[in-house]
């Protein structure tokens, strides 16, 4: 059965408040989940308040800011901060976001800080992205072909060809679609999950790509495609703006059409 | 939650057909349900002899019947798509799967019956 309530350990409980001790009149309180596999303790929600006109713009900033002044023990992942690398998906403010994109002004009141929802979690706001990469590495997540090009030659694609990839191409594997998903919640180890989906779609409608029917076949499986319920979550929550819904639709089309 | 190659490699039955035949039937439920609706809210009299009377008729007795045919079946696919999104235990599934798949055909004979019965 679904479970629709969390384990005992799993309950999160109020954790250490860490106040803003000098004077400011622009303060902002971050509460953030923790939690450490190195204790027995159940997650907490630690609060820190913090001063704004000493900080970034974005989520990342104020968490930076706090492992660096506050609390070192405070663990997440980041690398580019600015959208490209996709290590920063987290849930913040009770969207999956990217850190580094989301403005800290956008939230109003305090902002809360999640891991990504579903997922096992290492430690603090780290999910365990393990079965989301087999996922994805099980569409095949690159350029299948027979033929070689002609010799001195590249793979050729017209402007109109190259158009279709628009939309695909950008995703950066935050996954923050994935985990947004009831489907992927309820049935996350046979539905592959709209992040998986949208890379699946990307290479299926790639012109230079010569298995398309294969991809098409391995996808007819009722739970690894048709668990999507077009709820549309993962495209309200991409940080990218992209739509992976519109994306599995297409490859529900082509699959009516073979 | 562990995945092994075997696992991500697994098939369940095709989902083309189900999710082809959902769309259908939740086309052809649109206008049957919306000329029903129509008819009955449109009724002149609702006494027992002049409702029976509409639906001895020849061509909304057909069309109550497809109706049904399309709800039931509709319905069918529908809470099939429930009890697989929710139900991971394979026993308990197959069971409910069964079960629901009986209880709608059950009601589909009882109110095509109930149909038959007015019309004759």
């Amino acid at each position: 059965m679904a479970e629709f309530s969390l384990p005992k350990n799993s309950k999160v409980q109020e954790g250490k408040d860490f106040p803003y001790k000098g004077e400011s009149e622009n303060k902002k309180v971050f509460n953030i989940y923790r939690w450490s596999p190195d204790d027995d303790d159940n997650p907490r929600i630690d609060t820190y308040t913090i001063d704004m006109d000493d900080c970034g713009p974005m989520v990342l900033d104020a968490l930076i800011k706090i492992k660096d002044e506050i609390d070192s023990s405070l663990t997440f992942r980041r690398s580019c901060r600015e959208g490209i690398c996709g290590s920063c998906s987290m849930n913040v403010d009770g969207t999956n976001t990217l850190a580094c994109l989301k403005s800290i002004e956008d939230v109003k009141g305090s902002v809360n800080i999640y891991p990504l929802p579903h997922m096992p979690v290492i430690k603090d706001l780290v999910p365990d992205l393990t079965d989301a990469y087999k996922q994805l590495t099980s569409i095949k997540p690159w350029l299948q072909t027979e033929n070689k090009p002609k010799e001195g030659s590249e793979r050729h694609q017209s402007p109109k060809e190259r158009e279709k990839l628009d939309g695909l191409w950008e995703c950066v594997l935050c996954f923050s679609c994935s985990t947004s998903c009831p489907s992927y919640w309820w049935n996350g180890d046979k539905y592959l999950g709209p992040a998986a989906l949208l890379q699946a779609y990307r290479w299926i409608a790639d012109s230079r790509d010569e298995a398309k029917e294969e991809r098409l076949k391995d996808l007819q499986d009722s739970f690894k495609l048709y668990r999507c319920h077009t709820i549309m979550n993962c495209t309200k929550t991409c940080p990218k703006g992209l739509n992976p819904a519109k994306a599995i639709g297409e490859i529900k089309k082509l699959q009516l059409e073979t | 939650m562990s995945l092994n190659d075997k696992k991500l490699s697994s098939n369940f039955h095709n989902g083309i057909p189900h999710w082809k035949f959902q769309r259908i039937s939740a086309i052809i439920n649109m206008p049957l349900i919306m000329w029903f609706v129509y008819s009955i809210v449109t009724f002149s009299d609702y006494s027992y002899i002049s409702v029976t009377e509409w639906v001895k008729s020849p061509i909304n007795c057909i069309l109550i019947a497809s109706m049904f045919a399309s709800i039931f079946y509709h319905s069918s696919l529908g809470i099939q798509v429930v009890i697989e999104d929710y139900i991971s235990e394979i026993k308990s599934r197959e069971f409910l799967l069964n079960f629901s798949k009986l209880i709608i055909f059950f009601l589909f004979i009882v109110s095509f019956g109930s149909l038959v019965n007015i019309y004759i």
